[in-house]
């Protein structure tokens, strides 16, 4: 029981969509008996933003919670911090905390940075003379001390953002609400505030962590919550919670370019050709159920190209988990340097060779360039795929599964021992 | 720090006013008001001394307008010293109700983000209004001396006069503000209030000069009670305890508006 920091029982929280119901005055509504013969149809359809969530956070955990916008995320973290009240269940916190549901409520802009630290850490419910006790430490993390006594409506947003997140960080509280916010200032300053809320977490702080960011989630997050319309799908260790996630965005991920955004693209351009598929292929075969990492297979960019147009270069860019892993384009290849150039049907297909990319989600971004003007149309996610491990692997011990989410690079390095016997071994 | 907090739905619980929850949070409202009295002068030349020069110069037109061209019947003092704290009475009065009343919706961005007792918020109003009663209070002092004017011995109760002008303006203040995040309407009724409240209040005029079937009237007005509370308090002019008809029925009014608002507290950051 001890080392419990939060503990969430049977939780939900009902919304009413009210459409118009307390909009509408009087005369709105005198108008539309009389006049319109009728009331805009009041829905008072009750919505469940969060639905029997039962969760327990331990002392010194950092639990992130993904899913998509609208799942009950920020709804959660407003519960928790005590903003607004759950429905039904109840939370019971063991210990002192402080949230941020968005960086900057609470500044004032008129105020200087020093009068805002105290103005916010107040409204956290700290004292003046633990603030005081804390400010070198909030203005050093936040490097704005040489701007300290300025207002901060002539801070760049950057700084603005810090300082807040800085007075939050510091002030020691036992379990830390982040929604959304690890994104502030540059990268430098991400890098610190990941480091803080590693080094927070080793001291026994217990931070929960709202973010679409799959990469923060997976190097963070010793738990990963993924909730759903609501419901709570899935509270496990970070790999395979992130997984079931991704699965679920990807639920209709598909080894081709979906007809209803091909045409979307094929009506918007007038490049002078029309794209007729992209699609992953196995032996330059359509429909496959599936891709293992000992698959070799295509990708194949099917297009059709009228006589008005230039010569054209296909270009790929594959990301993994929002960053780019590696761009490629027919032009520039080892063996030949294929361009679109006459008229006619054209089916290109760039070769992904097996034990390369490792077990993961990818996602295809298609660039299609006239080589004279070097106008492009681009094609973002212009397919998302999955490759899995491959069973006998995993089964064998050749292959971690968990390994998936290490990276999209298949390795499986040699690894040499040196063995010395030791006396007192 | 071993806290423990349990969340819960507060619905079908007995309300309660929690004020020890107030106390722990009481440097938020002084914070709060320094922030505001702070604002309210950032990028001014002349800073506070705005507030002086807008009291002086109300005390000079309402001694022009009303003791020299309409002749006043004032109790036998000199006109500014017997309108001026009716004056400063009402221009509290409608400080807290303006500003109380549209508290929560002007600081609906950190109630919906950051967890805190709201009824600060209101309750702040009424501190950031004290700095400017003070500054009035220096000039009728002021104004006192200048007429030779000694004012009564009953100022020492001056304080029970405040304590009754910020209950009648928090007693309507907290309703409205309460009553905004549902419905707007309350917004509409301040600036009517004020505006014509005064013409019912005995502010630029005596009691005196009610005629005696609609003095009722006057004791059933809260403010007309303060207001009289002061002028015995600074001129020692008769208070009768008529007034309480309409003092007691405020204070009611005061004490329903915070379980009002206790009641509506707990929905806010879903509704404003």
């Amino acid at each position: 029981m001890d080392d419990i920091a939060v503990k969430i029982k049977d939780l939900s929280k009902k919304y009413y969509i009210r459409s118009h119901d307390v909009s509408l005055s009087i005369t709105d509504r005198l108008r539309y008996k009389f006049i319109k013969n009728r009331i805009p149809i009041s829905e008072n359809n009750e919505f469940y933003a969060l639905q029997d969530i039962s969760l327990e956070i331990k002392k010194g955990e950092v639990v992130g919670i993904i899913g998509k916008n609208g799942a009950g995320k920020s709804t959660l973290l407003k519960i928790l911090s005590r903003v607004t009240e759950p429905t039904f269940g109840r939370v019971e916190i063991f210990g002192t905390i402080a949230s941020v549901l968005e960086v900057g409520v609470g500044f004032h802009p008129e105020l200087t940075g020093r009068e805002n630290v105290f103005l916010y850490g107040t409204m956290l419910g700290l004292q003046k003379k633990s603030i005081r006790k804390i400010f070198d430490k909030i203005v050093d993390f936040a490097e704005v001390r040489q701007f300290i006594d300025t207002p901060v409506k002539h801070y760049s947003s950057g700084m603005y953002m810090r300082l807040a997140f800085s007075v939050v960080a510091n002030i020691d509280a036992d379990i830390l609400l982040f929604d959304e916010v690890l994104s502030v200032g540059d990268l430098a300053f991400q890098i610190k505030c990941r480091e803080k809320i590693q080094h927070l977490a080793s001291k026994k702080h217990t931070i929960i962590i709202v973010s679409h960011n799959i990469n923060d989630i997976n190097s963070l997050c010793s738990r990963v919550v993924f909730i759903d319309k609501g419901k709570l799908i899935e509270s496990n260790n970070t790999k395979l919670t992130v997984s079931g996630y991704l699965d679920s965005i990807h639920k209709n991920c598909k080894y081709a370019l979906d007809s209803e955004k091909l045409n979307r693209i094929n009506e918007d351009s007038n490049f002078g050709f029309q794209v007729k598929n992209v699609e992953i292929t196995k032996n330059k075969m359509t429909y496959l159920d599936q891709i293992t990492v000992n698959d070799s297979f295509e990708i194949c960019v099917n297009i059709i190209k009228n006589s008005s147009v230039g010569n054209l270069h296909i270009s790929l860019n594959l990301s993994h988990f929002g960053n780019t892993f590696f761009s490629t384009n027919s032009f520039y290849t080892k063996d030949r340097n294929i361009a679109i150039c006459n008229p006619g049907e054209y089916k290109l297909y760039a070769v992904i060779p097996s034990r390369f990319l490792n077990a993961s989600h990818y996602n295809l971004d298609l660039f299609i360039i006239e080589e004279q003007t070097g106008s492009t149309l681009s094609v973002k996610d212009a397919i998302v795929f999955e490759i899995l491990v491959d069973k006998e692997e995993v089964k064998n011990k050749i292959y971690n599964e968990n390994k998936a989410f290490y990276g999209p690079i298949y390795v499986s390095l040699q690894w040499l021992e040196c063995y010395k016997k030791t006396d007192n071994g | 720090m071993s806290e423990h907090i349990i969340i819960e739905n507060s619905r079908d619980k007995p309300i309660t006013l929690e004020f020890k929850k107030i106390w722990e949070y009481k440097i938020l409202i002084k914070v709060f008001a320094l922030r505001d009295i702070k604002v309210q002068y950032t990028q001014t030349k002349l800073g506070i001394v705005w507030s002086f020069i807008q009291a002086i110069v109300a005390a000079v037109i309402i001694n022009y307008f009303f003791g020299v061209l309409i002749k006043v019947d004032t109790e036998g003092v000199p006109y500014i010293i017997f309108a001026y704290p009716a004056m400063i009475a009402w221009y509290y009065f409608s400080y807290i109700v303006s500003f109380s009343g549209t508290s929560l919706l002007q600081s609906q961005h950190i109630i919906k983000k950051i967890y805190f007792p709201k009824l600060i918020l209101p309750l702040n109003k009424t501190v950031v209004g004290l700095f400017d009663l003070t500054i009035w209070f220096i000039v009728f002092f002021g104004i006192t001396i200048y007429y030779s004017f000694m004012p009564s011995v009953n100022t020492i109760f001056l304080p029970i006069a405040i304590f009754f002008n910020i209950i009648t303006g928090l007693s309507i203040g907290i309703w409205l503000s309460a009553i905004t995040i549902r419905y707007r309407d309350a917004l509409l009724i301040i600036p009517f209030l004020i505006g014509f409240g005064i013409f019912v209040t005995p502010v630029f005029f005596g009691t005196t000069m009610i005629p005696e079937n609609y003095f009722f009237l006057a004791y059933l007005n809260p403010m007309a009670g303060v207001i009289a509370l002061y002028r015995w308090c600074l001129l020692g002019t008769k208070f009768s305890l008529l007034y309480l008809f309409g003092l007691i029925p405020n204070l009611i009014l005061f004490i329903s508006g915070l379980f009002y608002f206790r009641r509506v507290e707990s929905i806010m950051a879903d509704l404003v």
